[in-house]
């Protein structure tokens, strides 16, 4: 869906993207992490046109993309960390001008509104956006960029400024835009934990280059660590260095003494761990 | 098209529900009954001071207005007029770039000249309309209290002083696209009203100047002709700020 080759911006004297490659399969969400600064919005913004490359190449379902070229566009929709609206315009009003821009047919546009504000669940809001939370506001963000059904929706740190409740109501609608909408969701973020609820598959994007992208799963499975921990009744047996099969025979031993244990688990790093470990932290 | 008509709708919207367009008609309005209402009330004013003027060793004679005082009155308020209308529209659109309005609509695939244009279309029928309203309620006054025809060039001058209208508009657009805020375009057209005057004390050069056009009394009261070599500049400054605009805005990072 996604192909960024080698990939250069520098901003003055800083080099911002040192060479970016990534491929983002089509389906699904993938996850876009990095640290504050790490070059995430930088690559989110060529990839949308608003930014020129310095060098490198970027295509989106097969066709290259171009500074100020609106054409792939068409098949992007965009929802940045906070989205800006006309205040004196109310939801339906924002989607209808965002349906002409994009030039959708105007029943198809106002059909296409009624659904997806039900499915963020602005559909009974008629005061004017000034008057909405960032919440509300990231819930309009997600509906105004699915209004021309994109093939690909490009999340920038969309829950980055919300509160818990915001941020889950947020991942929960990302989701279901995934499975239902026929769009591959790149969710860019530096909040680990939201990668680690929705995605499948990400990059890690480090120092200007991406220094890992594949599933999460693999991701954790390279950095898995040696190590068991068996809970007993009363006390708790760890060891930091021990193997899958050690632990079996540790367990096999307590059953065969009639021990009885709570659980038997070998230890799983976090992706916050693994993230750490790759960017060298 | 069909964006950049989506775009001017949008507009419209935006000055209607801002108050903008409500504010600007009443300004125009109110300049142009003051034009008159001044013109008409100057005798009783004098007569009022007449008594406190003769102390001082100054006697009032005889008062006459004719439709030229009201045009006086209505070359006079311009400049006020055109300050009021810049500070108006100035953040028309440097505002949008400020809140991040833009981004959305741009990653649709709105083009960045059509928001060019569509705004400065906007902001030009604005300018034309007020100023075509309150030029007929001065031009109406006028003769109903007293009579046209004394006058000058009245179609020339009126088209001159529009044309100069029409330039500030671009001029907002183009220093749009230079500077970041609203301060920032209102600095840059204070910097070409200051420099052309500053040119102006220059002997000869005045009639170059599209400045000229703001102030038509002298053209009016058939003193002088319309400079056609300011027309000529101001049209090129009109065409010139449009195209280096659209050049500008295609380059500008932050939206």
């Amino acid at each position: 869906m996604l192909e960024i080759k080698n990939l250069h911006k520098r901003f003055g004297d800083k080099e911002v993207l040192k060479g970016v490659d990534l491929i983002v399969p089509e389906r699904g969400v993938y996850g876009f992490v990095g640290v504050n600064g790490a070059g995430k919005t930088t690559t989110m913004k060529i990839v949308l046109g608003l930014l020129k490359a310095d060098e490198g190449e970027v295509k989106v379902n097969g066709i290259p993309i171009a500074y100020g070229n609106t054409e792939t566009n068409k098949m992007i929709g965009y929802l940045p960390d906070v989205p800006e609206y006309y205040g004196y315009m109310n939801c339906m009003e924002y989607l209808k001008f965002s349906g002409e821009i994009c030039g959708m047919d105007a029943t198809d546009c106002k059909r296409r509104s009624e659904e997806l504000l039900e499915m963020v669940g602005l559909a009974d809001e008629k005061h004017k956006i000034r008057g909405f939370s960032r919440g509300m506001k990231q819930r309009l963000g997600i509906a105004q960029a699915l209004l021309h059904r994109p093939k690909l929706l490009i999340c920038d740190e969309p829950t980055s400024a919300l509160d818990p409740v915001g941020r889950k109501d947020i991942l929960d609608v990302i989701t279901t835009t995934a499975e239902n909408q026929d769009t591959t969701v790149i969710f860019s973020t530096h909040i680990l934990s939201d990668v680690e609820h929705i995605c499948t598959e990400m990059a890690l994007l480090n120092n200007g280059k991406i220094c890992y992208s594949g599933s999460i799963k693999e991701l954790k499975e390279m950095h898995r660590q040696q190590g068991y921990i068996i809970e007993l009744e009363n006390e708790t047996i760890e060891n930091p260095n021990g193997t899958e099969t050690e632990m079996r025979q540790e367990v096999q031993k307590l059953l065969e003494k009639g021990i009885r244990f709570k659980k038997a688990e070998l230890m799983e790093p976090s992706l916050e761990k693994v993230f750490m470990e790759v960017v060298g932290r | 098209m069909k964006k950049m008509m989506a775009f001017i709708k949008k507009e419209w919207m935006e000055l209607k529900r801002g108050g903008k367009l409500v504010v600007s008609f009443i300004v125009f309005m109110l300049f142009a009954v003051l034009d008159a209402g001044i013109a008409k009330l100057t005798p009783v004013l004098f007569d009022l001071m007449a008594d406190e003027l003769a102390d001082q060793g100054l006697n009032i004679i005889q008062t006459d207005v004719t439709a030229a005082q009201c045009w006086d009155q209505f070359n006079g308020n311009l400049l006020v007029l055109f300050i009021v209308f810049v500070i108006m529209f100035a953040g028309i659109l440097v505002n949008e770039y400020q809140k991040g309005t833009l981004v959305l609509i741009v990653t649709k695939g709105m083009p960045r000249k059509g928001i060019y244009f569509a705004k400065l279309i906007m902001i030009v029928a604005v300018w034309t309309v007020n100023y075509a309203m309150m030029t007929a309620l001065t031009w109406f006054y006028g003769d109903y209290y007293w009579d046209n025809s004394i006058m000058h060039h009245m179609f020339g001058a009126i088209m001159g002083i529009w044309l100069f209208g029409v330039m500030l508009c671009c001029l907002i657009m183009f220093f749009s696209t230079i500077v970041k805020g609203m301060s920032g375009v209102l600095l840059c057209i204070g910097g070409f009203a200051f420099t052309c005057s500053i040119i102006g004390f220059v002997p000869g050069v005045d009639k170059y100047l599209p400045t000229t056009l703001s102030d038509m009394m002298t053209v009016m009261r058939g003193g002088a002709d319309i400079s056609i070599p300011a027309i000529i500049i101001c049209i090129v400054i009109c065409v010139a700020s449009t195209i280096g605009g659209n050049i500008l805005i295609e380059k500008k990072v932050t939206l």
